[in-house]
């Protein structure tokens, strides 16, 4: 029997979907913070719970019901469809902030188009979650667009009450470059298969790793544009519509700071989820994220106990982010 | 009925003319009901700020009440026929391009001020109050203000310092925001620190430390701006918690040095500190802008920068100009 034929072990590992026939590329094996998140029937040996048997996996796909909740391609289309939107939102709203800057005038828009974009980004997240019956974190493009989402929502609860709206200019293309990233042949499941059994553990380290990810990205782009600030301040460029809408010095410090507080927060419950989890396997991911995790712990000693120059301050952020992201993709 | 304009500024009038015809703002509509019980005047706003007075009317015959209106005034102030010499008269759409240049800053001392659209506003409401204004008048003034908004929204006259204090107010609330939280620090007790140090107190600095070779003197300015005095040999220690420093010593050498501010680098945990050296020669050695977290800006800079703010503004005059124009001819005001 042809259904028989394909439940070998190779298949097992990871591209189920070719034999339901649908066309999409074998799910990658994620890890968040070096840890496992995509083995939705325990292939990458974390196991327990939130796996699934051999003759559980080969019922399933007997009887469909390891497909998509939403049902093939119409309801994948529509996660997409959110996805696409959104990203284009964010860009829109990016581009024309970059415009306003560079006539010296506040984007009061793009706080705007960033709401709105949000909105897609729960669109396509919501579409997911009910299809996984799970939180949508099970392969490569959930990840990606679920940091786009918390970058962008980090960004709303921090960028206008802070009057920080500039903020939103410097978040929108890293929003877009994640989501694009997710868009790409193969990154994104097209018809994502539904969890059954769910281990809250591993859900936990996922969903708290993913939205540490958004605090600390936006810390970055804070740093970021500290650095462009204070090079202008130090140089006496002060002329441009940028040097005139960024916040000043003191408070992006300030909102920095916050942000590495919070996404130091959500990490460690991450990585304390990230141990309690039922695992397998070798540890190196672990320490890679432990390892993150020291670093931006150091950081923030040091900005307590001993005090640190912003500039510092923002290099270490954008290097730790970028770093860590390095972890994200290649442990 | 004819709109017109009686007035004079800083550019037709000295002060000790000018100041004749002021009139106090709680005395405003008073001024405004003595106008408008004039013979042929039917409704009168009073203006009056340091540098202009202006009365606008409405009147049945413009010009017979432009002459009845100085000779008025004359009388009533006490000053010779030839004091008249310093007025300029105005009529119709002219009285009406001119109250909305006013409201713009455009005609301001310091152009593109913003301090005279809320002065204008004043003396309106003031008129309003007392019922000297009617459908000339109320039309005009309430169209002045939505062009003068305009002018602003639409164009960047107000943008920039152009004065070398208030650049570095500027300066100060880029780097610190708010400055309720920042503490300064004046070295030397001249008057252009004296200045610069209003400047931040106005913008709601916390606390003001003075010291200066000579104790009174610091002592003096201490108490007038509502800070602290400290001897001279203590700055140092000052400096650990201050976040600007202002300095103007008639010293001929630097009096701040990189080693100075290194050794309080660490008390002060590394936070921004903001220097502004006025002096000439400078106080505070070059080296000392080198440190990561110290913005460092002598006289020739911020001078350079409220220069580059005037030339900006001036170049911004013809854009209002024709931002006036084309909204005065959508308007069809009565009395123009």
């Amino acid at each position: 029997m042809e259904l028989s034929r394909m439940t070998t072990p190779a298949f097992r590992r990871g591209s189920t979907a070719l034999h339901l026939g649908n066309s999409n590329a074998p799910t990658p094996d994620v890890r968040v913070f070096g840890m496992p998140v995509s083995g939705w029937r325990g292939a990458s040996g974390w196991g327990g719970g939130g796996g699934l048997s051999d003759v559980q996996f080969e019922k399933a796909l007997a009887s469909g019901l390891a497909r998509s909740a939403i049902g093939g391609h119409g309801g994948v289309a529509m996660d997409r469809t959110f996805l696409i939107v959104s990203t284009l939102l964010a860009a829109i709203g990016g581009v024309l902030g970059m415009m306003s800057v560079h006539r010296g005038i506040r984007s009061r828009w793009t706080v705007i188009w960033m709401v709105a974009a949000f909105a897609c980004q729960i669109g396509f997240l919501s579409v997911r979650g009910e299809a996984r019956g799970a939180c949508p974190l099970r392969d490569l493009g959930e990840i990606l667009a679920f940091l786009g989402w918390s970058l962008t929502l980090f960004y709303l609860v921090v960028g206008p009450p802070y009057r920080l709206s500039l903020l939103g200019v410097f978040t929108a293309p890293v929003v877009v470059v994640f989501q694009v990233a997710a868009l790409i042949p193969g990154v994104l499941g097209l018809d994502p298969l539904r969890a059954t059994g769910t281990d809250s553990w591993r859900e936990t380290h996922a969903a708290m790793s993913v939205l540490s990810y958004g605090a600390l990205a936006l810390a970055g782009v804070a740093g970021v544009m500290f650095l462009v600030l204070d090079h202008q301040l130090k140089e006496h460029h002060l002329k441009s519509g940028l040097f005139r809408n960024l916040p000043p010095v003191r408070e992006l410090l300030q909102s920095m700071m916050r942000l590495l507080w919070i996404g130091c927060g959500l990490l460690t419950i991450g990585i304390v989820a990230g141990f309690l989890m039922p695992r397998t396997g070798g540890m190196g991911h672990l320490i890679a994220a432990v390892a993150t995790w020291l670093g931006y712990a150091l950081l923030m000693t040091v900005k307590s106990l001993r005090g640190l120059t912003g500039r510092r301050m923002a290099l270490a952020s954008v290097g730790l982010f970028l770093g860590s992201l390095t972890v994200f993709a290649f442990v | 009925m004819d709109l017109i304009c009686l007035g004079l500024n800083h550019r037709t009038a000295p002060v000790e003319v000018r100041e004749r015809f002021a009139v106090m703002t709680p005395k405003l509509g008073e001024a405004s009901r003595e106008l408008a019980a004039l013979d042929g005047v039917t409704e009168a706003v009073v203006v009056s700020t340091c540098n202009r007075t202006e009365f606008y009317l409405a009147a049945d015959q413009g010009r017979e009440t432009l002459r009845l209106t100085e000779e008025a005034l004359i009388l009533e102030h006490g000053l010779p026929a030839e004091a008249t010499h310093h007025f300029y008269r105005m009529e119709k759409s002219e009285a009406a391009l001119h109250l909305c240049r006013v409201v713009s800053g455009l005609d301001s001392m310091m152009l593109g001020e913003t301090e005279i659209f809320g002065q204008v506003k004043q003396a309106y409401q003031a008129a309003l109050d007392a019922g000297t204004t009617g459908g000339v008048l109320n039309r005009l003034f309430q169209r002045a203000f939505g062009v003068g908004k305009k002018v602003r929204t639409d164009t960047q006259i107000q943008e920039g310092a152009t004065s070398v204090g208030n650049v570095a107010v500027d300066l100060a609330e880029k780097i610190f925001g708010h400055l309720k939280n920042s503490e300064v620090m004046i070295l030397g007790a001249g008057e252009m620190s004296r200045l610069t140090a209003q400047a931040l107190v106005s913008r709601g600095a916390k606390s003001i430390f003075v010291t200066n070779r000579s104790y009174d003197r610091a002592v003096d300015l201490a108490n007038e701006m509502g800070g602290r005095a400290v001897r001279f040999d203590d700055w140092q220690h000052v400096l650990e918690k201050v976040d600007v420093v202002i300095s103007s010593t008639g010293a001929p050498h630097a009096i701040v040095t990189r080693e100075h501010v290194e050794k309080a680098r660490r008390a002060r945990k590394y936070r921004p500190l903001f220097f502004i050296d006025i002096a000439v020669p400078r106080d505070i050695d070059p080296a000392v802008g080198e440190i990561e977290e110290v913005y460092l800006y002598d006289i020739d800079t911020l001078e350079q920068l409220a220069e580059e703010a005037r030339v900006r503004r001036k170049r911004q005059i013809e854009d209002c100009e024709q931002i006036i124009q084309s909204e005065l001819a959508k308007l069809n005001l009565p009395g123009t």
